[in-house]
């Protein structure tokens, strides 16, 4: 028989540690901690800088843990990678990164290569993110763009527009993609190189040559820029070609590892130039409300095979 | 009994018979101070039913149950435990410990039960890893630490794990 003890009221209010823990593992309130710890290193940021006219400008993710990884965050006008494999998250990074900057009043410029402006947006109001009103904010712009879009030369610099018909000298001076005339985005998201290199099959050197274009391109326009690129899931490169890693200001790896029955996720700063970062692969979730990375915690297992 | 408070952490290698009595004597003794208890061999329902069975106060506990989701048991929700899916979500696991250790000043206890199952669902690497991290934690924060394992001849992981821990108790074989 079951005996009921007759107990005292807790000393220690265990519902609230676990209500903590259970924010921590990404069950609840992300979307508000997150918010939190960015206006935190924002104050940070922007105290440094006024310390310092001359000082470099960075930029946040505002992504719950990720911007301290950093010791002041992305410096403004960077080309970044985010590379890993299927279902790692890099476009919900990209997505959270975006709804955070165009919640705060600049503009983003979502280039899609692969997914339709509808699924882009099914995927940010899975997350809460309200696509409809940051849309309408005229901060965000989405667009899918075709093969066709890409304003190809051949690394010789020949007339070898792959989708263009005419052989006119004066494709030489297009640039490599086009944006609306007059637009000036605040951050741009690529997504991805890794579509865009398939429309160089059995061209690398054509494709090499346009990446460097395009890099170039983005770096003049003064944006910072997310090049979504799929690699293994334990990848050695971090792109198509492994050039767009030297291309590229940042690489930021996420690994969703398979061990047994379960993944484990992990993101990584691989390199940043501009800015000390942590050097280590952290623990990172996707919540209902988006990603979550502990910056302090190491990952167990799944990360040996590499 | 072993005088649990003259340590800070403790490995406990017994026989499973004895192991179930020693974790309801340590929860009985320390049934006053904050404990978290990783739970790898029973289901939550009936390991707080045993609990409960045996007089044991479990106010002051928080449970991180390991199994319960892994057997398909549908334990409903309740304010002193977190279910986590499955043994080898070591990550997890240690999140919701340093949480633990950061949420209580002062002394708080670690006790986990049975070591020996995550030896079945993780790498001895990985293990002695996870193990190293909650004593790292752990020393941060004032935090005390039981771990408590079966008897398996010769386990090479139970002697290299030996080194982190200020008393350890292991039945002769």
């Amino acid at each position: 028989m079951t005996q009921e003890t007759s107990e005292p009221n807790n000393i220690f209010d265990m519902s609230k540690i676990k209500a903590n823990i259970e924010k921590k593992l990404g069950k609840n309130e992300v979307i508000e901690q997150s918010s939190q710890i960015s206006e935190q290193k924002i104050q940070h940021t922007t105290e440094n800088l006024k310390k310092d006219k001359k000082a470099k400008k960075y930029v946040l993710t505002g992504i719950s843990g990720f911007d301290e990884l950093f010791e002041n965050g992305i410096p403004t006008g960077s080309n970044i990678l985010v590379a890993g494999g299927a279902g790692s998250g890099k476009t919900i990074f990209c997505l959270q990164t975006l709804q955070y900057h165009v919640s705060r009043g600049e503009k983003c410029f979502y280039m899609s290569f692969e997914e339709s402006e509808k699924r882009l947006m099914e995927h940010m109001e899975d997350f809460g993110w309200n696509p409809e009103k940051l849309l309408a904010s005229d901060n965000l712009k989405i667009k899918r763009y075709l093969p066709s879009d890409i304003h190809y030369l051949s690394e010789k610099g020949s007339n070898d527009a792959m989708f263009a018909k005419e052989e006119d000298s004066q494709l030489l001076q297009l640039e490599p993609i086009t944006l609306e005339e007059g637009y000036k985005p605040d951050f741009v998201i690529i997504d991805s190189l890794t579509a865009i290199a398939s429309t160089f099959m059995g061209k690398e050197g054509s494709y090499r040559f346009y990446a460097e274009r395009l890099f170039r391109f983005f770096e003049k326009i003064g944006s910072t820029n997310y090049f979504i690129t799929e690699t293994r899931q334990m990848p050695e490169t971090f792109s198509q070609t492994g050039v767009e890693e030297f291309l590229a200001d940042g690489v930021i790896v996420l690994y969703n590892i398979k061990r047994e029955s379960t993944r484990q996720r992990a993101i990584e700063v691989l390199k940043m130039r501009g800015t000390k970062h942590k050097e280590k692969i952290v623990a990172m979730k996707i919540s209902d409300n988006g990603m979550i990375v502990y910056p302090k915690q190491e990952v167990f297992g799944g990360m040996e095979t590499k | 009994m072993i005088e649990l408070n003259n340590y800070e952490s403790i490995l406990i290698v017994e026989d499973v018979k004895s192991l179930r009595v020693t974790v309801n004597d340590i929860l009985k003794t320390l049934q006053d101070k904050p404990i978290i208890y990783i739970n790898l061999t029973n289901t939550y329902n009936s390991l707080v039913s045993n609990l409960k069975k045996d007089g044991l106060k479990i106010n002051n506990i928080l449970f991180i149950d390991c199994i319960t989701r892994l057997t398909g048991d549908s334990a409903s929700d309740q304010e002193n435990v977190l279910f986590i899916k499955e043994p080898n979500d070591l990550t997890s696991l240690e999140i919701a410990i340093s949480e633990f250790f950061e949420s209580i000043p002062g002394e708080k206890w670690l006790v986990l039960y049975a070591f020996s199952i995550l030896k079945i669902y993780n790498k001895e690497d990985i293990v002695l890893r996870f193990i190293q991290s909650i004593f790292e934690n752990a020393s941060a924060s004032n935090a005390k630490i039981v771990i408590l394992s079966t008897q398996i001849k010769n386990d090479s992981l139970i002697k290299k794990m030996a080194h982190f821990f200020e008393k350890v108790v292991m039945e002769m074989e």
